[in-house]
Formats: C-alpha cells, structure tokens, sequence
C-alpha cells in the first residue's frame, strides 16, 4: 500500500490542473451521475488525498469504479495532465477493493494466461450462453448458432512466399464472441493483398486486468513471447482498445529487453482504418443513402474515427453522430465494486452501465437511423445487449463487417 | 445533526444529499489543489435540490439550524467562495436544477436555471439562430449561476461587456428561503433606492448573497462567422499598435482582444518562442483581407497557427495558473468603443500615477461591487471598463520595467467602494442576515503551504 502511495505521490504534475472543468465536460460518467466524485476532476483530488494518506481505500473505491478509463479527459485537458496514468496507477493502489466477481475475475486469468483453454471450452460455453442468454432476453449470437471461436485461420502465416503479412490480434471479444467479425478483418487484410495471421496462442492485451489494478506484465509478456516468433510488416486489432493497450501500456509497462521488444511492436502497430485507407481498400457500392448512427469508440484515434466516417460517407451512408461524452458503457464489464465498499448514494456501475447504452441508443432512435455502426467488439457487445433488453431489433455492426459484406458484394457483382 | 441530515434526506429524496465521506472530499476543493487540498474544511454534506420548492425549504432548514451554506454549481470558478470555509456547511448544488426553458426569439431572451451550463443555453439558442454572448471559456463545466456569480466576461468570446449585462431578470433565494425576484430597476428589497438595475448587483458575489435562482438571460443575433486569429510580435509596440488597429472603426470589428505577454506565451503557444507578445483576436463578421487591412505585414508580425489544439481551452487555464504562478495581476479584455483609444490611454496614465499597477487591477473579485459604486456615485460602467481595458495594455508594457509594490486590495476597495459598501452590507442584511454564507475565499491565489 505504501509503495502504492510513493507512485501516486510521483505524480506533481497534477497539481498544475486549474480546475477549468473541460474534463466533466467529456467525461461519460460525469455527464449521468453530475457529481463531483465521478468525474476526473474530483478522482484526481481524492487520488492526490490518497496519496497522502488522508482518505481510506474504501472510502473512494466506487469513485474510481466508475472511471471507464475511457481516456477522453486526458485529449480534453488543455494543460496536457498524464489523468490515464494517474488514474491506473490507483487502481492499482486500490487492488483489491475494486473486484469483478470471482467467475469473472477466473475468466479474464484464464483469457490473460491461458487462451488456449478457453478456445478449447468456448463451444460448449457458447451453447450454454445461448440457452441461458435466450431466457434472459438477451442474445448476443442473435439468433445464429453458436460459433467456434476464430482460431481455424492463419496459424503459422499461410504459404504465399513473398507476401507481405499482417498479424491480426483478435482479441478476447472478437475471437470468442464475435468470430464473423474475425472472419471479416481476415477477408479485408487478404483484399488489401497481405497474408493474415492470427496466432492462436496469442491472450489477452490486458487491459480488463489492468482497470482493475491487477498484474497484467505475465499475460503480456507470454503474448510478446509468441509475437516475437513471427514475422510480419503491421500489427491490426478490430479493437482499439487492444490497440491503444499495445501501443503505450505494454511498453511503459515492461523494463529492459521485454520492453525493447514492446516497443518495436508498437512501431508496427496501427489503426485499421489507416491501413485500409493506405492499401485502398474502401467501400465497394454506393449505399442506398441508409441512415446511420456513428458511434466511434472512445479509444479510437481521432484520425481513424476521420477516416471511418469518411468511409462511411462515400459509401452513401448519411452518417449520424452523438455526443463527444458518449460511451457505450462496455469498461464497465471489467469492474464491479465490491458490497462492502459501495456507495450509498450515486448511481452503482450496473444503472451507470444501463444509462450510458441507452443514451445512445436514444440517440441512435431519435436519429432515425438504420443502424449502429462502431468500430470496438466491446461497443458491439453493450450496445447489442441495450438494444435486445429494450426489444429494439436496430442492427449494431462493426465498420469492419459492413466493408467486407460491400467488398463481398462487389466480388459477387 | 444525525437527525437534521435526515430530515434532508427525507425533502431531497434519494440520492440528493451526499453524506458519504469521499462526497464531502471531492466537495472540499475547487480550483488551487496544492493550497486547498491542505486546508480543506470539509461539509456536513452536499444537498442536490430539484425544485425551488425543495430549495426553499432546505434554506429554511438550514437557517433554522443556523448551519453555514456555501452555493456551488460545477466549481469551475476561480475565485472560490464554492467551498467550505466553516466545519460543518452545507454545500448547496445548483446541478439538479439544469432546465434550460424555451427560447423566446421575438424578444430574444431565455429563461433558464441556474446548474443548465452554458453549453445548454447556448445550444438551445443556436436553434432560435441566437447565441448567448458572454460564454465563460468552460461552457460545458461553467452552470450560468456560476457565470452570474462571477460575473466574469470571457475575452475569448466576442462580448460587449459582463455576464450581468445580458441578464434581463433574476431571482434571488435569501439564507432563510425567501425568494427575492430582482427584475429591471425594481427597488431594493426593503424600500431602499437604486439607480441601477438590482440583477446587477447580485452578479458578481460570488455566492456571498443568496442563491441565484432563474434568470431571463438576453440573447444576440448569430453571427454568419467567427474567425480567431494568433498574431505574434517580437515588441509590444507593435502588438499595441495592432490591438489599436482592430478597433478602428473603419474596420467596424466586433472584436475581443488579448495580449499576453512572453511569461504567458510560454504556457500559451510553445512554439511562440520565448520573447514573444501575443495578440489574440476574436473577430465577428471579419472582412476576408483583415490582415492586410490591418497593414500587418509593416510590422515585425507572425500568424502562429492554433493548428489542432483548443485554444480557449488553454485559455480557460491560463488565469488561475498565471495567477498562482505571478500573483493576481490579471485583467479581462473588454471590447471598447476605437475612438476612445486615445482617451483610454490617457485615464489609464491618470490610474496609474494613482496606484500601483498590481494593485489596480486586482480588483476583479470586486468588480461588481466597484461596479455599484460607480453606479452610486453616477458614474456609467462603461468608461470603466475601457480603463481597464486600455490600463492592461499599458501593464504588458509597465510589468517589465517596473516591480510596483502589491497595494493590498482591501484599502484599495476602501477608498473606492464608498457608498458601494453601505449598499452591499445593506443587501447583505437582506438577503443573508444570519451571516450563514461562509464558502472560502481567496485560496485560489495562495501558493500551497
């Protein structure tokens, strides 16, 4: 605890904050809740306090449960305040006090350490989900039959000698939940003239672990283990927060040569939309002028979030958007604060969780649109889920799924 | 006290009071971290009423316990007074009272409460094709009864004057829940006499007389475009004689204009370089050649271009950090009229052989209630604010030559507020009689201990 302190206290550049506010303006739980405790600017203070000593653990662990990490505070900040950084570094002090549940907790380890076992449980876990999701109302795999989890394609790098290749890290969403979107970034990457692979030994990036305040660094360096062994020109994720989590967790995460090897892979990663656009790859035929609600993730870079719209745009979408403040909810997967330490008052991460999804599904409704469309498998899971509590049948879908099914179309034509 | 917070709970329903230990932390601060995070005094609890309803009678509440109040909306204000300064106040929030009402566009006015931020109201005007002038440099954080309560003209934005002047009626709520409706030049509560319009008065306070409660705010025309403009100049001879030129009237500009000197462009605009006098102009409806019109290229000029970063946001930072950093020695730039330029100049070589410039312009927590000083003594606000205006463009230049010594602001209101005074401590009586009113004061300019 102490050590934890002696990190937080590492901090002095937060005390230059102003207090101007421009990060309750952008932050999601901020924009429900209004209360100073839930937002960046009241975290930081209670943060500093802790750091001090002044406050106990339990006191502010529901504060930081509800920091979706989401990243949007620190791009608001006009003074440029490291708030991320500061913000995982009590999580890590507070270790222990905020906790997801034990089955998940299980999960997220065996996602982390050993993926391979989940793969290998995921079939039959899949059938069970879709057995209870069906009494609960709701139904991630929307009526489809359960998949296998993406680890049929890709293994070793395919046999194109010449070709250059991307290496696709799926994900924990997109390889067990979501394989149709895997199966899409894999026909993308082919199109745009690479081999695709796509390790199955790869885990998690981490980043459900380190919201917590738990060690992520024996996941990581598993995963730069098997990284390492390939050979390959880009590193592409469907989900950025994988992306944002490789490029600048891992490597300040990591010392010596572990974190030499991090950061040469975060030289090679980057956004999919920038690479699509670099190789040309863009929609096939004019839409029909559908409407579409725009709901860009909150760690996806500004430039990629450019690039989908305008791909979105050409295509003849007409391309609805919310708010900056928007966010669909989905952090709130990785964190659960435990009974003892709840508030009183204030909303809990559940009704939080509920509240943001359905902004923007009301959004999504007010903008008449025809679908949702994000470009995050964590979106895709909490907005699907809003949508089949509140029985609404609008489509939510991965940029990267719809660009498939146009280029797809195209081929056929 | 056990049984005073329940009976709030039981009126604010809820999720409404914030009892809760981190609640009372995170409400224990506001802007100057190193400072008030040592010496924060930490409330009873924070109440969330609303409805005026609920307000009305929590205020009853409070002064039948005779519990000191403090008034906060978002606490994006620099000027404190939004935090405890007694053990065991009661932070009021205005957040839950936020509705923004419809927009009257045939008088071009809006009635709103005071938690709606300023991004609600301005929002809701842009439909109507208005827009609320006097947006502080938060929008999103700053609630209109924060901007009311400090009255504080951004020069970011093109205005014409303060926060107050757009403020068409107001209601004020008194410690013990008396609603005190303030509209046009009605009299002062209580019969006493006022040459000025009485909204005005309760703007600027800072908190220290009563809940603002709703206001009918006035609203302007849409502009067709805002152009903002970073010009740098290696002397501030030349960043004056450009500040003088955008107010030409030729040019017919409505304009708010800054200069910053080189210890503020460091912080500014890092790729100004160090030396540098930045003039910072915010143009309505600007010709497309301004600059040529402006003859800059005859001086030693440079455009710095803004590129991706927000430069009202760093602004929006600028005045408590530069504050901490150099004492309070910081002005607002007001829009003037051009032909008082000279004139200007002139009142502010009178001010200055007066006082000493730190301590002239210190003023900025009083100066609502200079204002109503010189409203006492007949005198109109405007030519005020032009001497301040064009006395910050003598400082940039003073600063560097001189250390005038800091005149302590109390014996520089005591000379000036005058009859000012009379008038405050009579509202004071009114709207606050058992003194319950005690948020902190003046932390935000104290270096941390």
């Amino acid at each position: 605890m102490n050590r934890a302190r002696e990190a937080l206290a590492r901090f002095p550049v937060l005390a230059r904050c102003a207090g101007c506010g421009r990060c309750l303006e952008a932050c999601p739980s901020y924009g429900i809740s209004a209360m100073e405790a839930d937002g960046p600017r009241g975290r930081l203070f209670l943060g500093l306090v802790l750091a001090r000593g002044q406050i106990q653990p339990r006191d502010v662990c529901a504060s930081f449960s509800t920091c979706l990490h989401c990243g949007k505070c620190v791009v608001a900040c006009p003074m440029e305040l490291p708030l991320d950084a500061f913000f995982f570094s009590v999580a890590r002090t507070l270790r222990g006090y905020i906790a997801t549940g034990r089955r998940i907790e299980l999960l997220q380890r065996l996602l982390l350490l050993y993926p391979g076992v989940v793969n290998f449980l995921q079939p039959p876990l899949a059938l069970a989900a879709g057995l209870w999701s069906r009494s609960a109302n709701y139904q991630p795999f929307a009526g489809a039959l359960p998949r296998l989890p993406f680890v049929q394609r890709g293994k070793s790098g395919g046999s194109a000698p010449g070709r250059k290749r991307v290496l696709l890290f799926m994900g924990c969403l997109t390889r067990n939940l979501w394989p149709a979107l895997a199966e899409a970034c894999v026909a993308l990457v082919e199109r745009a003239g690479f081999v695709a692979l796509s390790p199955p030994a790869l885990g998690c990036c981490g980043r459900p672990q380190l919201v917590r305040g738990a060690d992520f660094r024996s996941g990581v360096i598993r995963n730069l283990a098997v990284l390492s062994s390939l050979d390959f020109q880009y590193l592409l994720a469907p989900c950025p927060a994988c992306l944002a989590t490789i490029r600048h967790i891992w490597p300040e995460g990591l010392s010596g040569e572990k974190r030499d090897q991090a950061r040469k892979l975060a030289d090679r990663a980057a956004g999919f939309m920038s690479f699509l656009r670099e190789y040309k790859v863009d929609m096939g035929q004019p839409g029909d002028s559908t409407s579409v609600f725009w709901h860009p993730p909150c760690l996806m870079e500004a430039t990629e979030r450019d690039i989908a719209i305008g791909m979105l745009a050409s295509a003849g979408f007409t391309v609805g958007t919310g708010e900056p403040a928007d966010c669909c909810g989905a952090p709130f997967a990785c964190v659960r604060t435990p009974r003892k330490a709840r508030r009183t008052v204030g909303a809990s991460e559940k009704e939080l969780d509920r509240k943001l999804a359905g902004r923007i599904r009301s959004r999504a409704m007010a903008n008449c649109a025809a679908q949702i469309v994000t470009a995050c498998p964590g979106c895709l899971l909490a907005l699907r889920r809003e949508m089949a509590v509140a029985n609404e049948d609008m489509p939510v879908r991965h940029i990267i799924e719809l660009l498939a099914e146009s280029l797809a179309g195209d081929r056929r034509n | 006290m056990r049984a005073i917070l329940e009976e709030m709970g039981n009126l604010l329903g809820p999720g409404n009071l914030m009892s809760d230990h981190a609640s009372r932390v995170a409400y224990a601060h506001s802007v100057d971290y190193a400072g008030v995070a040592r010496n924060a005094i930490l409330p009873l609890a924070v109440a969330r009423p609303t409805h005026f309803g609920q307000l009305a009678k929590l205020l009853q509440l409070c002064s039948s316990q005779r519990l000191p109040l403090v008034f906060r909306g978002n606490g994006c204000s620099a000027w404190g007074r939004c935090v405890p300064g007694l053990a065991d106040s009661l932070v009021v929030l205005s957040t839950g009272l936020n509705r923004v009402h419809d927009v009257d566009a045939g008088r071009r006015t809006v009635r709103v409460q005071p938690g709606a931020t300023c991004a609600a109201v301005a929002a809701a005007a842009a439909k109507a094709g208005l827009r609320f002038p006097a947006l502080p440099l938060s929008p999103g954080a700053m609630t209109v009864g924060g901007l009311l309560s400090v009255n504080e003209a951004c020069a970011c934005y093109p205005v014409t004057g303060a926060p107050a002047d757009y403020v068409a009626s107001l209601d004020v709520y008194a410690t013990d829940g008396r609603k005190i409706p303030c509209s046009g030049a009605a009299g002062l509560p209580g019969g006493m006499a006022a040459r000025l319009p009485l909204p005005q008065l309760f703007c600027g306070a800072c908190g220290s007389l009563g809940f603002i409660g709703e206001a009918v705010l006035r609203l302007a025309p849409m502009p067709r475009k805002v152009q903002r403009f970073l010009w740098r100049f290696g002397n501030p001879s030349d960043a004056l004689a450009a500040a003088g030129l955008c107010l030409e009237p030729a040019l017919g500009l409505a304009v708010a204009i800054k200069i910053f000197d080189p210890r503020c462009s460091a912080l500014l605009a890092p790729d100004a370089g160090t030396g540098a006098w930045l003039l910072y102009a915010e143009c309505l409806d600007a010709p497309e050649d301004l600059e040529a019109r402006l003859g800059l290229a005859q001086r030693s000029w440079e455009n710095v271009s803004l590129g991706e970063r927000d430069f009202s946001a760093a602004l929006a930072c600028m005045l408590p950090a530069l504050a901490r950093e150099h004492g309070p020695f910081w002005l607002e730039s007001l829009a003037c009229a051009p032909a008082d330029l000279p004139i200007l100049l002139e009142n502010v070589r009178a001010c200055l052989s007066r006082f000493s410039v730190k301590g002239a312009i210190s003023c900025l927590p009083g100066l609502a209630r200079l204002d109503a000083a010189l409203f006492l003594e007949g005198r109109d606000i405007g030519p005020l604010r032009r001497e301040l205006f064009a006395m910050e463009l003598m400082v940039n230049q003073r600063m560097e030559k001189e250390d005038d010594a800091f005149v302590e602001r109390p014996e520089w209101q005591r000379e000036h507020m005058g009859a000012a005074g009379e008038l405050m401590a009579a509202l004071k009586g009114i709207c606050d009689p058992q003194g319950l009113l005690r948020g902190q004061e003046g932390g935000q300019y104290e270096q941390g201990a």
